[in-house]
């Protein structure tokens, strides 16, 4: 088969492990180290696999501060042939359109075959990147993906089925599991490698984006608040059921209470 | 405070060794009044008293023979920091765990932890740089009490020592039901001989005359030398003199660090490039731990259907662990050490690199697979064939005997028939070779060999426990190290401090 052109995405979120909330239920991200978020890491593994399979070029792309030029490097770890860091301040406080859009406008420069992403990144869990691209770019759309074959057959795995299917490129699909042969930890000479090669870092300028279309600006929704649900305590009474008749007479008279 | 009488297979009664042993009550007390009623009863009423805190011992030094047994559970408290010319200090209760030691520094969980010197606290939560205990046992469930009582080491004690060199305060509990508090460099033998008054109780006795064999990795018997730190007769004593409530521990600068293991084809090639490693001084590792074919074989085979675990790659493989820290040379650091792996006919790119916490954890994860799928195995026999215990040497030796050790070791193994696996912390000339036991001949063959083992290695200058302790199984080498005169010196030693021979009787001296 031709060579593949792949782009992966990836997040750099706050280490899960070492995830901290404030009082208020917000992510403290202070002093946490920052880690490719995990279902970014499976999208990264897959995307690799085709590496063996169909001698795939890959790029991988994040949006982020210049720190986040990290999870690219490990991404350049694991063998990705190339990484972008989209990076600019008129980006912060983009909602997942406003992201996907400025991702988008980089992806059609590069025009892939595939477009490989987590099926959400841990600090924001929306999933709504996914579906958003394969919209602004005219991709298919599968979502759920648990592998993908030799021949671009296609796993996808819901709650009460799994599908598989042939593939129809061009596509995104978002990764929901990956337990594939694609290994875990990268070489050491994968690790000096990715060392010596550039990262390309684009700012709006760079990338010809409307400012009314990124950022806080691009932004349709805005998050007023973050909670964690309240739990009800309910007291959990105890009977002795030993005999069965008179259970149901006990719990009889305990629902008419 | 909570007292039961455990079951016959109870969790109070047994450690990571497996052996099984029995005690009428089990205590858990709730604070330091509770200990002292515990061993005044057990004073009143003759018996014996042993402790344990998480039961991950290697030698049954918490495993009770009869008598009372304290669970120190309870005591899991951290209590503060503090501030000296050497840097930051932890105070904490002794069942505090190593792992909830070093994920409270690197998270700065700080809450409710007291200044013990002033504004400590705040300073060490502002401070810019992190901070780290870094005597890493490979067991970090253990508690911080059973590591000092042990005087526990690690593959960090390549770099930094073991347990003793980051003590610098201890609370203990006396036989007797006194408490005292002993500060590093407060009180000192002159000579052989304490003379001295600590908290309004006199401490006045001889110390054993023998010489601590200080030139290897060793943790067997009471540690002594001249003019000795009171608080170093403590640390490694197993429990002997004391009990130990609270520790101050000494912490680190942390430094990032990047983790490697290094797959060799061969155990040969990979005990070789070990060796260039420890005569090399530029690549600096921070230990160099060794697994032989068979061990990677043994995680293979017993966990190759487990997801979250790394899998081996492919092929016969021997493999040497080393973490290096992340400096600005590091790539030059790397160049020498591929030239060492082709040296020894390996394949740099046959490797494995970790930096990030999770993927450093799930590479100590695979290295500790290897002991815990020995003990998952005897655990499996041990209903079965109720003797058994785990066989695995802990014995260090001087460095330019190892080669002569490892060549006894492989002999005598093969000639027993028995089958076996060798790895651990070579950079201290410190494998453990874990003896796969099928039945109880071989537990017999396996008793025979260990024996020539430990024999062999005083012989070589070297120690038959470098880090796990004596406790309750390994009593018979203290002879052979020591002679009678040391035991004997050892005895009176503790019955100076426990008239009644009351604490963890059975541990060091029979």
């Amino acid at each position: 088969m031709a060579e593949i052109n792949v782009v992966v995405l990836v997040k750099q979120v706050p280490d899960p492990a070492s995830i901290k909330l404030s009082e208020e239920g917000t992510l403290l991200r202070d002093g946490v180290p920052s880690v490719i978020d995990p279902f970014g890491k499976m999208a990264l593994r897959l995307a690799i696999s085709l590496k063996k399979k169909h001698d795939a070029h890959i790029t991988a792309i994040t949006m982020g501060p210049m720190q986040a030029s990290d999870v690219l490097r490990k991404c350049l770890e694991h063998g990705c042939d190339k990484a972008v860091l989209l990076s600019d301040r008129k980006f912060a406080g983009s909602d997942t359109w406003a992201t996907s859009y400025t991702l988008s406008k980089c992806i059609e420069r590069i025009n892939p075959d595939l477009i490989i992403c987590g099926m959400q990144a841990t600090d924001g869990d929306t999933a709504q990147v996914p579906a958003e691209l394969s919209v602004l770019l005219d991709y298919n759309m599968y979502s759920n993906v648990t592998d993908l074959s030799d021949n671009l057959r296609v796993t996808q795995a819901y709650e009460r089925e799994i599908r598989t299917s042939q593939m129809k490129t061009p596509a995104v699909i978002s990764v929901s599991r990956y337990n594939g042969d694609a290994p875990e930890l990268s070489s050491m000479t994968d690790f000096l490698r990715a060392r010596s090669m550039d990262i390309e870092i684009l700012d709006a300028e760079a990338l010809g984006l409307s400012y009314d279309k990124i950022g806080l600006r691009g932004s349709k929704t805005k998050v007023v608040k973050t909670f964690t649900p309240e739990i009800r305590k309910i007291e959990t009474v105890y009977h002795d059921g030993s005999d069965p008749s008179n259970a149901v007479k006990i719990l009889k008279e305990e629902l008419n209470e | 405070m909570l007292s039961f009488v455990p079951d016959e297979d109870s969790p109070y009664t047994i450690d990571e060794c497996k052996i099984r042993g029995h005690a009428d009550l089990v205590f858990i007390p709730e604070n330091e009044n509770d200990i002292k009623e515990i061993l005044l009863k057990a004073r009143d009423e003759g018996k014996t008293v042993t402790v344990s805190s998480m039961r991950t011992g290697m030698c049954g030094g918490g495993v009770p023979n009869g008598g009372y047994l304290i669970s120190l559970e309870r005591f899991n408290r951290f209590i503060g920091i503090g501030k000296d010319d050497e840097g930051y200090y932890l105070r904490l209760q002794s069942c505090v765990t190593i792992e909830n030691i070093n994920n409270t520094l690197s998270l700065r969980r700080t809450e409710g932890f007291i200044d013990i010197t002033e504004n400590a606290v705040n300073d060490f939560r502002n401070d810019t740089k992190s901070f780290f205990y870094p005597v890493d046992p490979t067991e970090r469930n253990g508690s911080v009490g059973g590591n000092i009582a042990t005087n526990a080491s690690g593959p960090r004690t390549y770099k930094y020592g073991p347990t003793r060199n980051w003590i610098k305060f201890i609370r203990v509990i006396l036989p007797t039901g006194e408490t005292v508090n002993i500060e590093r460099g407060k009180y000192l033998a002159s000579g052989r001989k304490f003379d001295t008054v600590v908290d309004g109780i006199e401490i006045k006795t001889e110390i054993p005359t023998y010489e601590f064999n200080k030139t290897v990795k060793n943790a067997a018997g009471i540690y002594v030398e001249d003019n000795m730190d009171l608080i170093d007769l403590f640390i490694g004593s197993e429990g002997l003199f004391g009990i130990i409530t609270e520790a101050e521990i000494r912490l680190t600068e942390w430094h990032p660090l990047i983790s490697n293991i290094i797959f060799m084809p061969g155990d040969d090639s990979a005990l070789s490039l070990i060796n260039d490693l420890r005569n090399d001084t530029y690549i600096n590792p921070e230990f160099i731990e060794y697994f032989d074919t068979g061990s990677i074989e043994l995680i293979r085979k017993s966990y190759s259907n487990d997801p979250t675990l790394l899998n081996p790659p492919e092929g016969k493989h021997s493999a040497v662990f080393i973490d290096l820290s992340l400096t600005e040379d590091i790539e030059e650091r790397y160049d020498a050490l591929f030239s060492l792996i082709r040296k020894n006919n390996g394949n740099p790119d046959i490797s494995w690199i970790g930096y990030e916490d999770d993927d450093r954890k799930r590479m100590f994860q695979f290295r500790h697979c290897v002991p815990k799928s020995v003990f998952d195995y005897v655990a499996s026999l041990k209903e079965k064939m109720p003797r058994l215990n785990k066989m695995g040497t802990d014995m260090s030796v001087p460095q330019n005997r190892f080669d002569e050790m490892m060549i006894y070791y492989k002999d005598e193994l093969e000639k027993s028939g028995l089958e076996y696996v060798i790895f651990g912390h070579l950079g201290n000339c410190h494998p453990h070779v874990e003896i796969i036991l099928k039945d109880e001949d071989d537990l017999e063959k396996a008793r025979t060999v260990y024996r020539l083992f430990a024999k062999k290695a005083i012989e070589l200058g070297g120690s038959p426990s470098a880090e796990h302790g004596i406790g309750k199984l390994k009593s018979e080498y203290i002879e052979i190290m020591y002679g009678t005169k040391g035991v004997e010196e050892m005895k009176n030693l503790k019955l100076y401090f426990d008239p009644l021979n009351m604490l963890n009787r059975g541990n060091i001296i029979g």
